[in-house]
C-alpha cells in the first residue's frame, strides 16, 4: 500500500494510505506534485502541513478515514441539486465525533479543513458553528464560545446602532 | 552579545515584532530590537528569536510575560503567536475563541448558508475583537471594488462578498441616523459604503404634488450633505443617485458630496437628470470642475456620455490610480457614447466594462504610456442604431495586445455567421493564452475557433434560439445537445473546460434592455470533477 509522511506543524508525523490523503484536495495536489518531481516513482512522499497542529490533524484524518467510502462532494453540490452538504454529509458518527469538542477546536478544525480542502468536514463543522449562533441571544452566543464582552462607555450600544442601521436598509 | 529566545517563529507567518517589542518596553522600561532568523529547512524547535544588545532577559519563559505580551497584539498576531509551538499554544487556549474569528469567519460566512446577514452581524455584538475582524473583513475584501461583470453571481447581500450597506432615500431617515449617532465616535458605517438614492416618499395619504416632490428631494440633499460632513470621510464605497428635474441644482450638492467624501475608493453614480440640456450641465462643470479623489479605483458611471461622462472622469480621477471603470448610457444616450478621451490616460485599468467601437478598442491597446494591464474586459459593440455585424477575427485580433493578462473577456456583439466561418476557413487562432472565462453574448457559432483556448475554463453563452440553429455544421457538437449537454463532444473539444452556462433568449437580443428577455438557462459542469 502506497503511503504518505503527513508532519503537523509540531512536527508529529502520520503515515497513511495516499489514497486516504488524496481525499484532501491540498494533500492531493501535494502528493502529484511530489511524484512529477521525484526521480524515484516508490519514494514515500513526506509532507509538512506548517499551519495545522498535531491534535487537529489528527481529528481530520480520524475523519477522512471514518468517512473514506463516502463519495467525494463536489465543491458546488448545492448548485447541483440544491440540498446542503451538511445534510446529505452528516451522519450519527459526525455527530458523536464534533459533540465533545470545545468550540475553539471546531473553529481550528474549520481552519484545517478549509486549508486542506476536505469539504465535507468543512460543512459539518461550520453548521456547528452556525447552529450556536442562529437564533440564539447575544448571551447565549457569548456563553457557548466562552466569551465576555470587552466594550467599554457606550460601545455595545454605538455596535448595536450600527447594526440597526445596517440591517434596517 | 546577544540573548536567544527559544523556538519562536513560524516559517511562513512571521510575528510582528514590533508589537512585542513595544508590549515588553511597557513591561520592563527597557528598549529591545528583534530580528528574526530562520534556519533554512524549518523545524521550530530550532527556530530562533534574537534579541540583539541583552545580556540577561529573565522573564523570557514566563507565561504571563508572554500572556501580556499577546493581549496587546493584533489579532493577526495572536493567531501567528498560537501557531508557534504548543507551549505557547496552551497558554493562549482558552482565548482562541476570540482571535481565531478573523480566520475562521470568512470561511464560515460562505459556508453557513443558513445564517443570515443578520445573524453575521450578530457577531459584532459578541465583543471588541469579533466586531473589528467582522468590519475589517467586511471593508477590506478587494472583491468589493470589483465590477458587477467580474462578480457575476455576487449580490448587495450576498454573504460571500460581505458588503453590509447604509442606505439612505430619504431625509427623515438621514435625520434620524445624524440623531442616533451623534455622540458616535468614530465610524458608523460598519462597511464604510453609503448609498444615497432618493426614492422614498413619506405617506401623506395621497400622491405627492411635482413641488412637494420637488421640495422633499431637497431636503434629502440637504440632509445628505450634513450627513457626509459628519462622517464622509469614514467612506470607502458611495453610491449617489442624482435626480432633480431640469435643474444643475443636483449637480451642485454632487460636487458638495464629493468634497466631504476624500477617502472613496469606489464611486457609483447615476445621473438620472435626464431633463438638463447637455449646454447647462457641461457650463456647470466647467465653472465648477469636481474634486480630486486621490484614492479612487473603481469608478461606474451610468448617464449622459457626452458631458457627464467627461466631467467626472476629467476631474475626479488620477489617472495612474484608476484600475476599474464602467460607463453605462441608456435609452436614446447609447447612440452616440464614444470612449472619453480621459480613458485613454488610464493606463493601469484592469477591468473596464463599456460600449465601444472596434477603432476604440484598436485605440485602447496603443494608448501611451502603455498598454494597461486589462485583466477583465465586458464590450458591448451595440450600440443602439442599428445593429452593425462585427468581424470576428478583427475583434480577437484587437484584443491580443492584452494576452499577457487578459483572464476574463465578455463581448455583446452580433458577429455574423460569416465572419466566424471565415475565420475557421483561414485557421485563425485566438491568441489569448491566460483567457479562463469567455462569455459571449449574440454569438452565432460554430465553436471551432474557440478550440484552441488551451486555458479556458468556463464559457458563457446567450443567443437567441434563432443564433443557436445557425450553429449546425461545427465539429462540435454543441446544438441539439443544449438539454444533454453531457452527452456533447465539447469536453473533448475544449479540454479545459470545466463549466459552460447557456443562456437563450426567447426574443432579439438588441430589444434588451427596453425588453426583458425571457432566458433559459442551462449550467453544466465537466462529469469529472463531479
Amino acid at each position: 500500500m502506497a503511503l504518505v509522511r503527513v508532519i503537523s506543524s509540531d512536527g508529529a508525523a502520520f503515515l497513511v494510505s495516499q489514497r486516504l490523503a488524496k481525499r484532501s484536495g491540498k494533500l492531493k495536489t501535494e502528493i502529484e506534485t511530489f511524484r512529477k518531481s521525484s526521480d524515484n516513482s516508490e519514494a514515500q512522499p513526506e509532507i509538512r502541513i506548517v499551519t495545522i497542529r498535531a491534535e487537529i490533524l489528527r481529528l481530520v484524518l480520524q475523519w477522512l478515514q471514518q468517512h473514506q467510502n463516502d463519495p467525494v462532494l463536489p465543491a458546488n453540490q448545492n448548485e447541483q441539486d440544491g440540498r446542503g452538504d451538511a445534510e446529505m454529509g452528516q451522519s450519527q458518527w459526525d455527530r458523536d465525533f464534533l459533540a465533545p469538542m470545545d468550540l475553539g477546536i471546531v473553529m481550528e478544525l474549520i481552519l484545517a479543513a478549509n486549508h486542506l480542502e476536505v469539504k465535507g468536514l468543512l460543512d459539518i463543522t461550520c453548521k456547528l458553528v452556525e447552529s450556536k449562533i442562529t437564533g440564539r441571544t447575544v448571551d447565549e452566543i457569548r456563553t457557548a464560545f466562552k466569551l465576555k464582552s470587552d466594550f467599554k462607555g457606550n460601545e455595545e450600544e454605538q455596535t448595536r446602532l450600527e447594526n440597526r442601521w445596517c440591517v434596517e436598509n | 552579545m546577544s540573548y536567544l529566545i527559544k523556538e519562536k517563529m513560524m516559517r511562513d507567518k512571521s510575528v510582528t515584532l514590533a508589537d512585542s517589542a513595544v508590549a515588553i518596553e511597557e513591561n520592563f522600561g527597557e528598549k529591545i530590537k528583534g530580528r528574526i532568523e530562520e534556519s533554512a529547512s524549518f523545524d521550530a524547535k530550532k527556530e530562533y528569536l534574537e534579541v540583539a544588545g541583552y545580556h540577561h532577559f529573565p522573564a523570557d519563559n514566563v507565561q504571563e510575560v508572554w500572556e501580556n505580551v499577546f493581549e496587546k497584539m493584533a489579532n493577526n498576531d495572536k493567531i501567528t503567536f498560537s501557531k508557534v509551538c504548543s507551549e505557547w499554544h496552551n497558554w493562549v487556549s482558552p482565548k482562541r475563541t476570540r482571535f481565531l474569528f478573523r480566520e475562521m469567519f470568512p470561511t464560515l460566512a460562505s459556508c453557513a448558508e443558513g445564517l443570515s446577514i443578520e445573524e453575521l452581524m450578530q457577531c459584532r455584538k459578541i465583543c471588541k475583537s469579533w466586531s473589528q475582524d467582522f468590519d475589517h473583513e467586511n471593508q477590506t475584501r478587494p472583491s468589493h471594488l470589483l465590477l458587477d461583470f467580474e462578480n457575476p453571481e455576487a449580490t448587495q447581500f450576498d454573504r460571500t462578498i460581505l458588503i453590509v450597506s447604509n442606505e439612505f432615500n430619504n431625509a427623515k431617515k438621514i435625520k434620524k441616523f445624524l440623531q442616533d449617532m451623534k455622540s458616535h465616535q468614530g465610524n458608523p458605517f460598519p462597511g464604510r459604503y453609503i448609498s444615497l438614492d432618493f426614492y422614498k416618499i413619506p405617506k401623506i395619504g395621497r400622491r405627492a404634488r411635482e413641488d412637494e416632490r420637488l421640495q422633499l428631494k431637497r431636503e434629502f440633499w440637504g440632509k445628505a450633505l450634513e450627513l457626509l460632513e459628519a462622517f464622509g470621510s469614514h467612506v470607502y464605497k458611495a453610491y449617489i443617485r442624482l435626480e432633480l428635474p431640469e435643474t444643475t441644482e443636483v449637480y451642485e450638492y454632487f460636487h458638495k458630496c464629493l468634497l466631504h467624501l476624500p477617502n472613496l475608493k469606489s464611486l457609483r453614480v447615476n445621473d438620472a437628470c435626464n431633463g438638463i440640456p447637455l449646454h447647462q450641465t457641461r457650463a456647470f462643470y466647467q465653472r465648477n470642475p469636481l474634486p480630486q479623489l486621490p484614492q479612487l479605483e473603481t469608478i461606474d458611471i451610468t448617464g449622459p456620455p457626452q458631458v457627464f461622462w467627461s466631467s467626472v472622469l476629467e476631474s475626479v480621477c488620477v489617472p495612474a490610480v484608476v484600475k476599474r471603470l464602467r460607463l453605462f448610457a441608456c435609452g436614446e444616450f447609447r447612440k452616440d457614447a464614444p470612449i472619453p478621451e480621459a480613458v485613454y490616460n488610464f493606463h493601469n485599468l484592469e477591468a473596464i466594462d463599456a460600449q465601444i467601437s472596434i477603432e476604440e478598442l484598436e485605440r485602447f491597446g496603443n494608448v501611451l504610456g502603455g498598454t494597461p494591464p486589462l485583466t477583465a474586459v465586458a464590450f458591448d459593440f451595440r450600440n443602439g442604431k442599428q445593429e452593425q455585424e462585427q468581424d470576428f477575427v478583427r475583434v480577437f485580433k484587437s484584443l491580443e495586445v492584452f494576452g499577457g493578462s487578459l483572464t476574463h473577456v465578455k463581448i455583446e456583439a452580433k458577429f455574423s455567421h460569416y465572419s466566424v466561418q471565415h475565420a475557421l476557413e483561414i485557421g485563425f487562432a485566438i491568441n489569448l493564452p491566460k483567457l479562463e472565462k469567455l462569455e459571449l453574448h449574440g454569438f452565432t457559432g460554430p465553436l471551432d475557433p474557440l478550440c484552441q483556448l488551451g486555458t479556458l475554463e468556463c464559457l458563457r453563452i446567450s443567443c437567441s434560439w434563432r443564433q443557436l440553429e445557425e450553429w449546425q455544421g461545427s465539429t462540435v457538437d454543441f446544438y441539439g445537445f443544449e438539454w444533454r449537454m453531457e452527452d456533447s463532444n465539447v469536453w473533448e473539444k475544449i479540454p479545459s473546460i470545466q463549466k459552460i452556462h447557456l443562456e437563450r433568449c426567447s426574443i432579439r437580443i438588441d430589444k434588451f434592455p427596453c425588453e426583458m428577455p425571457k432566458i433559459y438557462h442551462r449550467n453544466m459542469l465537466r462529469l469529472s470533477s463531479k
